[in-house]
């Protein structure tokens, strides 16, 4: 089941973040910006392999002990 | 430490070695002995065998071995495993016992040394009655043996004391105690390898052996015990594959144990020690991934093994030292060279350790706090002061069943742990595995991650109540939060901080964090912005504030206090924050109207405020700080009795300002700080840097930017004081008043070198003063190239040439003043002493008197043009020498006479008066007695060239120099109507050679046919010798001649010898003269070729004249 979406701004800052009510919305936050680390470096390397043909999903992050984190990409969200 | 009862046991963690226990050394007191002892363990390196030796007494004591159990059919097992097990086999129980004994083969004592040694042997093996442990013996001799056959005694005697000893051939060793010592030892130690290797592989052929005997339902302890045993004899062995192999056998064993409360303590302890091993191994054998695959299913399957609810907190306090011990055995692996990555770390482990600590604090925080003292007798006391079996309860050992045997000892054995628990340093331990995950995700480039532990480790401070270090590390972090623009977790953290600064009375800090938690960043609730509001009212009445929510009841009594303090301190109730790095309350933004003003406009100033907190706030004043100064005082709003600052959230209040600048400042830049107090009972400035703007401010800005791009047109309906639309301008520049002058310039360009060039100026004022002290700075534009300043001269004075001492710049030449209208014009002369194209600068200043908003004021104004004029060479000037023939010389002989020819060739635009021109010779001198200017008053257009011509002759000169200077030609000249100027050309280098002999001719300009014409040769010796020539004419068609036709003659030193011939010529025209062939035998260098230059080659005969011809001239 998703526990919590987030939209976050190229700049790294949340465009939305929402989670399930019942439970501790502030770790959600922590985890999604703290996932922010693999997204800038995973962006960071396929923006150099393959420059615009990049692969928008990247997929499972990486397990948290609790929660798994799954991202996608958007090309323009302005 | 009280969290002690989690550390894994040393002797797990260790890497098992084969033990091998040496006797009979006396490292105390026998240097020999103290040798060998050396040799074994000091400085051993990796690549020896691993071996823990020690040294042990002759007579000790080993660990009695119980009697062989015969049948298992009634035995049921206590627990799984004995703590003192692996110790026992570790450092207790040998898996050899070497004696080493002194004792050479010719010794003279043999028999009664070889029993007293085989006595010692027999103590040794009574010690170990039932152990497998082999018995080896090492002769310590002093005497180097013989190559292997060929001492017989000693074969003799060695097999004779291994009868006495009841020991194998292989179990006897010589230690010669020579040089080679490690050498020797070296090889010992792997031949004791070999034995404790043997042992082992028995040790775990013996447990295997148990396996049939064993039945699943009452012994299924046994089989994780004996699967764990032979693992470890494995490790012990240095098989590693197979040691692997059995623990992982051990450990799925261990999970088909029937678990239940009282026994799931047991069953975890040995599952993390299993899982332990075969993390270590696969971290040992570069299989890092499956170590992890290990471990998350290790922690899957025990992480709901929670056991009992009422010590649900040791399961925490388990957990976490699941993850740390993993995290470290992965530290451990990357120090040793395996490669981690951002997403696989050690410090995913430590952090979920900490996680796990904080729950185990949580779990103790829950717990029904009872106020019971704690239970006497201990229920956690056992006699022999641990514990017989790992994980097993002090109160019930050795109790397998479902049930707890006395639910009253189980009741106060719970409630000691409990209590146990309580002097437990929780947040120590959180921080000690934060900070560990800290340092990890630093490394791994994890900064937000790193910044989310450390508001955990500063959270964790603040339960601590240290909370200087809490605020210390959430300060630290803050400014990320706030630069990434996550509200949510910047407001979270605020209020931590707000609670630290609360608790320690820290009134500034206290003051920015309300500042920040009333502002637009903050997400918290009306009403909360409400009560931090009321508390920062009553921080700036100098009252004590009301505490913080969810603060511990007694830290917060203890805060009141130290609030009262405070408030009661008379001093220190001023405070200046700035705010810029935060995003404060209240928004500041200032702008000059303009980039720039001129010096007699007012400069205008606003300075636009604006409240986010729920309530209306008061200003006292807002003060302005410019970079002069004196400015200061025009730029200052103070609250009077009537009229209040007061701000409406939401609403853009602005306040103008405009002061007229001081003329000193032109040229210079104003900046802009902004600084706003309410000083009531306590007194706040804040002050902004720059003109205002905060953490948030460039980011709105720059959307605001990027939503009215986007909407384009919209834009012009929008309210006009839009905030983000705002722009800051925190500076400006005062520049000069514009001039009302006109400054005009006339010339011809290019100009020619060295020529007095006029550029004229004409200056004409509209102003409606009077322009005063107009000055005039003219000439080379300052910045060029820097030689052009040494090339260019300028002056005023045009009537003669000036000289290089003028300036390449005059700087204010007064003109006077100038009257409304009035026009005033110059010339300026400039003298180009190089080519090339330069610029020229004409400033002209003057001042005025003007009113700015009634003020008088003194204005400088100026007025500048330039010019860029080319420089071209007037003329071009090139020489030749050449002989009295006319044939061009690459050398002049001495002595001999030459000519000089030069050409003028006029490159300029417009005519050029050649006035005169002269040589000034330095070695030459002038073959004619006065040299005259050929080219006096000659006027050149472009492209004409003006030809001279000089005969010149270098006398023989004294030194040996063959290049000599000819020296200068100077050309004076003019343009137009300018004064003269002299140009002087530096003639070219002559390369001079000396004639040995000089022959030359004199004849008359032309012949006549059929008339004679006489020709005298000359020929001069210029050696100091006697030359003797021989010489002789050749016959020609076109002449017939009288002289002698072959001769020989002597020339004495220095004179001269004349021939004379009588030519006839015979043909009309150019005719080609007899030739003379010349050699002087004493001189082979000079020959008729070198001679025959000086010589005339032809000579124009002219035809017989009739005679009516003659007559008619003579007529004529």
């Amino acid at each position: 089941m998703a526990v919590c979406i987030a939209v976050i701004a190229k700049e790294n800052y949340p465009l939305y973040i929402r989670s399930v009510p019942t439970q501790n919305e502030l770790k959600f936050h922590y985890t999604v910006h703290t996932s922010l680390d693999v997204v800038e470096e995973k962006i960071s390397a396929v923006g150099k392999s393959l420059g615009d043909q990049r692969e928008l999903y990247l997929g499972l992050l990486y397990p948290t002990e609790d929660y798994k984190l799954i991202i996608f990409l958007t090309r323009h969200l302005h | 430490m009280a969290g002690s009862q989690w550390e894994l046991p040393p002797e797990l963690c260790c890497r098992p070695m084969a033990f091998v226990a040496l006797t009979g050394l006396d490292v105390v007191y026998n240097a020999v002995h103290r040798a060998i002892w050396d040799a074994f363990c000091a400085n051993r390196r990796a690549d020896r065998v691993p071996i823990s030796f020690k040294v042990l007494p002759g007579d000790h004591e080993y660990p009695k071995c119980r009697t062989k159990r015969t049948s298992y059919e009634w035995y049921i097992p206590k627990g799984i495993l004995k703590t003192g097990w692996m110790n026992k086999h570790l450092n207790l129980v040998p898996a050899l016992v070497v004696l080493f004994y002194e004792l050479d083969w010719d010794d003279p004592q043999w028999k009664e040394k070889q029993s007293e040694c085989a006595t010692k042997v027999e103590i040794v093996r009574t010690s170990l009655q039932g152990r497998n442990t082999k018995v080896a013996v090492v002769l310590i001799q002093k005497k180097t043996p013989l190559p292997p056959g060929e001492d017989l005694v000693a074969s003799e005697r060695a097999s004779s004391l291994c009868n006495a000893c009841d020991l194998s051939g292989k179990s006897l060793f010589v230690l010669p105690h020579t040089d080679h010592l490690v050498g020797y030892i070296i090889r010992l130690e792997n031949a004791f390898y070999e034995h404790a290797q043997t042992y082992y592989y028995t040790e775990i052929r013996r447990v295997k052996s148990h396996k049939e005997f064993l039945n699943k339902t009452t012994h299924q302890l046994l089989f994780v015990r004996h699967q764990f045993k032979i693992a470890f004899f494995s490790e012990l062995k240095q098989d590693t594959q197979n040691a692997l192999k059995y623990y992982r056998t051990a450990y799925s064993l261990v999970h088909e144990l029937r678990a239940h409360e009282t026994n799931m303590l047991e069953i975890k302890t040995m599952a993390g020690f299993i899982n332990y091993k075969i993390c270590r191994l696969c971290f040992q054998h570069n299989t890092p991934l499956d170590a992890i695959a290990q471990f998350r299913k290790h922690i899957d399957l025990c992480k709901k093994k929670i056991g009992s609810a009422e010590l649900a907190f040791e399961h925490a306090a388990w957990m976490s030292k699941q993850f740390q011990s993993f995290g470290e055995l992965f530290d451990e692996a990357i120090k040793l060279g395996l490669t981690a990555i951002q997403t696989q770390n050690p410090g995913f482990y430590y952090q979920q350790a900490a996680c796990y600590s904080q729950e185990r604090k949580q779990l103790l925080l829950q717990l029904p706090w009872y106020d019971s003292s704690y239970p006497s007798p201990d229920p956690l006391d056992t006699q022999s002061g641990g514990l017989d079996f790992y994980g097993q309860r002090p109160w019930r050992q050795g109790h397998q069943s479902i049930d707890p045997p006395d639910a009253e000892k189980e009741k106060t054995g719970i409630l000691a742990l409990q209590i146990k628990e309580r002097d437990v340093p929780h947040s120590e331990l959180i921080i000690a595995l934060l900070s560990n995950a800290v340092a990890q995700f630093k490394k791994y480039k994890c900064p937000r991650m790193k910044s989310h532990l450390m508001v955990q480790m500063g959270e964790e401070y603040y339960h601590a109540k240290d909370y200087t270090k809490a605020l210390k590390l959430l300060d630290y972090v803050m400014c990320d939060y706030r630069t990434e623009r996550w509200w949510g977790l910047l407001t979270a953290i605020l209020t931590t901080a707000l609670r630290c600064a609360y608790l320690m009375a820290s009134v500034k800090d206290y003051i920015i964090y309300c500042m920040e938690l009333l502002g637009r960043a903050s997400t918290l609730k009306e009403e909360q912005k409400g009560r931090i509001e009321k508390n920062l009212l009553k921080v700036l009445m100098n009252e004590v504030p009301d505490a913080e929510p969810e603060c511990d009841p007694s830290s917060v009594s203890a805060a009141r206090s130290l609030w009262n303090d405070r408030v009661a301190l008379s001093g220190s109730n001023e405070f200046t924050i700035e705010v810029q790095d935060y995003i404060p309350f209240i928004q500041c933004k200032a702008k000059f109207f303009s980039p720039s003003f001129h010096v007699d406009q007012p400069i205008q100033l606003q300075v636009f405020l604006r409240a986010d907190c729920p309530h209306p706030v008061t200003l006292n004043k807002l003060a302005v700080s410019l970079s002069n100064q004196e400015y200061n005082q025009w730029c200052v709003v103070e609250s009077s009795g009537q009229e209040s600052m007061s701000l409406i959230p939401g609403k853009t209040k602005c306040y103008n300002f405009s002061f007229v600048a001081k003329t000193e400042d032109v040229g210079k830049k104003i900046e802009v700080s902004v600084m706003l107090g309410s000083d009531r009972g306590r007194c706040v400035f804040l002050s902004w840097r720059g003109a205002g703007g905060d953490a948030a401010s460039n980011h709105e800005a720059l959307q605001a930017s990027r939503s009215s791009r986007r909407w384009g047109r919209g834009m012009e309906t929008r309210p006009e004081l839009d905030w983000d639309n705002l722009i800051m301008q925190h500076s400006t520049m005062i520049i000069s008043r514009v001039p009302k002058i006109s400054v005009q310039l006339s010339h011809q360009p290019p100009a020619l070198n060295n020529e007095m060039y006029c550029i004229s100026l004409t200056v004409q004022s509209q102003e409606e003063g009077v322009a005063k002290e107009v000055k005039l700075t003219a000439g080379l534009k300052p910045g060029q190239d820097a030689n052009l300043g040494q090339t260019t001269h300028v002056t005023l004075d045009g009537s003669k040439v000036c000289d290089d001492t003028a300036p390449a710049l005059l700087p204010d030449v007064p003109l006077g003043d100038l009257k409304p209208g009035e026009k005033l014009e110059r010339c300026v002369y400039v003298r180009c002493v190089s080519t090339g194209p330069r610029v020229f600068l004409f400033h002209v200043a003057y001042s005025i008197d003007t009113t700015v908003e009634g003020r008088q004021i003194v204005c400088k104004c100026h007025k500048d043009e330039t010019a860029t004029i080319e420089t071209v060479v007037p003329f071009e000037v090139s020489v030749k020498f050449v002989s009295t023939k006319f044939e061009p010389l690459d050398r002049v002989a001495v002595d001999i006479p030459f000519l000089l020819m030069t050409d003028i060739l006029s490159s300029s635009p417009w005519p050029l008066v050649l006035a005169s021109s002269s040589l000034q010779l330095l070695t030459m001198t002038s073959n004619t007695p006065q040299l005259q200017s050929q080219l006096q008053e000659v006027v050149l257009q472009t492209g004409e060239c003006a030809s001279e011509c000089f005969c010149l002759r270098c006398p023989p000169l004294t030194s040996s120099n063959n290049t000599v200077a000819t020296g200068q030609y100077l050309i004076s000249w003019r343009s137009a109507d300018s004064p003269l100027i002299q140009t002087t050309v530096t003639l070219p280098h002559v390369i001079l050679e000396s004639v040995p002999l000089y022959i030359h001719a004199d004849l008359p300009s032309f012949g006549r046919v059929r008339e004679s014409l006489p020709v005298r040769y000359h020929i001069e010796n210029r050696t100091a010798l006697v030359q003797e020539v021989e010489m002789a004419v050749e016959p020609s068609d076109a002449f017939m001649f009288s002289g002698l036709k072959q001769v020989r003659l002597r020339i004495l030193p220095g004179s001269e010898q004349q021939m004379l011939y009588n030519y006839y010529p015979l043909m009309a025209g150019y005719q080609t003269l007899p030739q003379l062939n010349i050699s002087l035998p004493r001189c082979p260098t000079t020959n008729t070729h070198t001679l025959r230059r000086f010589l005339p080659q032809r000579i124009f005969v002219k035809p017989q004249g009739r005679q009516l011809d003659d007559a008619s001239i003579a007529a004529a």
